[in-house]
């Protein structure tokens, strides 16, 4: 039996709400590499035109539809949002990769009880807010905090949320605060196979924004709902 | 576990997130008013649904076609002209006095509650105009609290001030406080004792003390003169902007019950309710605009204009 060294320290991730990971595993490409962090989920059957590992890459407004970050924010800051926060269950990790980095394109990092200093958790576990687009027969409200079994999930995204009662709001009017920026952590991917894990339940993620020498910034993305804490194999 | 984009609209957590809302959109008027009445029978409607679908959503399907049932267990319709049907309020109120621990007092009170919504949205008639709020307010928050514990949830997941409610459950519960009835029983033979001229001064003067007191003026249970009822504020406070006046109201839980007249003193919300005393009311405050945008007053205004000095300006003149 080999015992591999862990690729991370699963408390720290827990505790922070996200892991940095410098130069994660480069002679896997970034799927290998996810699923060698957990089990990997396969986004093609659940969301239209994607895939298990998506390319993320800035583009300007006009360059993407309304339905991306990028078709409505384009090469400026994108705001603290939870990846696919409209979902019943978004995914529970999101794996980012640098491909090709920059020096100057920060991540923004923020976990949700920061909120809790100026907000209560039986206000934002009340706040109900509706998503943009619904199926027929599928409801779109979902609570700003939730539970799946026994894990609380903190969802929120500034575009394709909104508000619906009161409580929802005061949320929204909280984190319209340009300070919550601020207090975010930020790192750089700035070289191949730099990696930011994030536990996407429990922290807020975004982007700042893209100069125009910046543009050449490729991150891939892999979505993961379970994470195994070391490479240990039998 | 396993990320899931959609959730089906009869799930456990969809109808809680609706009920959620409706009773955020009760607590922005005060307890006397028609629309929170409202507005709390469209909640517990969707509070009873979700304690349903957490057990199956299939359970919600009508069950008079099998193509509900299908619905229900996340299928797609399969035809073009399906329109989902859930089941009637009374199937759902069956399920739950059979299935939900402690739900079996509350049914009929739902039942009876359904009916005023139902009511309210096929009459010509405004059916929680008048309903005193110790009539229902006190069993619906004993329904709430039953649903709720089925689901997994307190009634501070769902509501403002749970404190009062589980108050008010307590105080609707509170056998020891019936014997408030003998008080009034008492308080009602010495009134009978005394003379018309004695019983005419009395309320005479109680009217006048009510009118000047602080407090809610009420008949009294025992003599019927006016007496006061005091409480507890709940809830926000709703502010109307008038010309020169400013209305502010707030809603008052009853603490305690004064007559002057016979003397009758009621203390407590559990026995206020016990004698038909324990609907909340509106305290209703009116502010001088001055005084709430703390404006000049005339005073001060007239003060300013006295204080102004002379730079011996001369005034137009044709000459």
């Amino acid at each position: 039996m080999t015992l591999r060294k862990p690729l991370f320290d699963p408390q720290a991730l827990f505790k922070n709400g996200f892991v940095f990971l410098s130069n994660l595993l480069p002679g896997c490409t970034t799927q290998e590499a996810a699923e060698r962090l957990g089990s990997v989920i396969d986004m093609a059957p659940l969301l239209s035109g994607s895939s298990t590992v998506q390319d993320l890459r800035p583009r300007s407004i006009g360059s993407a539809s309304k339905n991306h970050y990028s078709g409505n924010f384009g090469l400026d800051r994108f705001p603290l949002h939870s990846d696919l926060a409209h979902w019943a269950v978004p995914p529970r990790y999101a794996l980012l990769r640098c491909v090709s980095g920059t020096a100057n394109v920060a991540t923004h990092l923020l976990r949700w009880e920061e909120l809790l200093s100026a907000i209560s958790r039986n206000t934002i576990s009340k706040a109900v807010l509706r998503s943009r687009k619904r199926r027929n027969g599928f409801s779109g409200l979902r609570r700003a905090l939730s539970h799946e079994g026994i894990h609380e999930i903190f969802r929120w995204d500034p575009l394709f949320l909104t508000p619906v009662n009161s409580s929802a709001n005061e949320l929204c009017d909280l984190l319209r605060d340009p300070a919550w920026e601020d207090k975010a952590d930020k790192f750089i991917l700035a070289s191949p196979n730099d990696s930011i894990l994030i536990d996407n339940w429990q922290t807020l993620h975004g982007r700042g924004p893209v100069g125009g020498t910046q543009t050449c910034r490729h991150i891939q993305r892999a979505y993961l709902m379970e994470v195994i804490g070391d490479g240990a194999s039998g | 576990m396993t990320a899931l984009p959609g959730e089906h609209g009869w799930s456990k957590d969809a109808l809680f997130n609706k009920a959620l809302v409706y009773v955020q959109q009760m607590e922005k008027h005060n307890a006397d008013n028609w629309e929170y009445g409202f507005w709390s029978s469209l909640s517990l409607e969707f509070l009873c649904r979700s304690a349903v679908a957490h057990i199956s959503p299939t359970l919600l399907a009508d069950r008079r076609d099998w193509r509900h049932t299908h619905y229900a267990l996340g299928n797609a319709p399969i035809s073009k002209t399906f329109v989902p049907k859930s089941a009637d309020t009374k199937d759902v109120l069956d399920i739950l006095s059979a299935l939900v621990p402690g739900f079996t007092e509350s049914k009929a009170f739902c039942f009876e509650h359904a009916g005023r919504r139902n009511a309210e949205l096929h009459s010509g008639d405004l059916e929680f105009k008048d309903l005193k709020t110790g009539t229902w307010q006190p069993k619906y928050y004993a329904a709430c609290k039953a649903l709720l514990k089925f689901i997994g949830k307190e009634l501070v997941d769902l509501f403002r001030d749970a404190e009062i409610a589980e108050q008010m459950i307590a105080a609707s519960e509170d056998a020891a406080a019936k014997a408030v009835e003998r008080d009034i029983v008492a308080h009602v033979a010495l009134w009978a004792g005394k003379s018309q001229e004695e019983k005419a001064t009395a309320s005479s003067q109680a009217q006048v003390w009510a009118s000047r007191e602080k407090g809610h003026r009420t008949e009294c249970p025992a003599c019927k003169s006016i007496g006061l009822l005091r409480g507890t504020p709940q809830g926000t406070v709703t502010t109307n902007v008038n010309d020169d006046v400013i209305v502010q109201r707030q809603t008052v839980i009853p603490a305690t019950y004064e007559c002057i007249a016979c003397g009758l003193r009621v203390t407590g919300l559990s026995k206020l309710v016990a004698c038909g005393l324990g609907n909340a009311f509106t305290e209703t405050s009116t502010i001088s605009a001055a005084d709430f945008f703390g404006l000049y007053t005339e005073d001060e205004m007239e003060e300013a204009r006295t204080s102004t000095p002379d730079f011996g300006y001369e005034d137009d003149n044709n000459d």
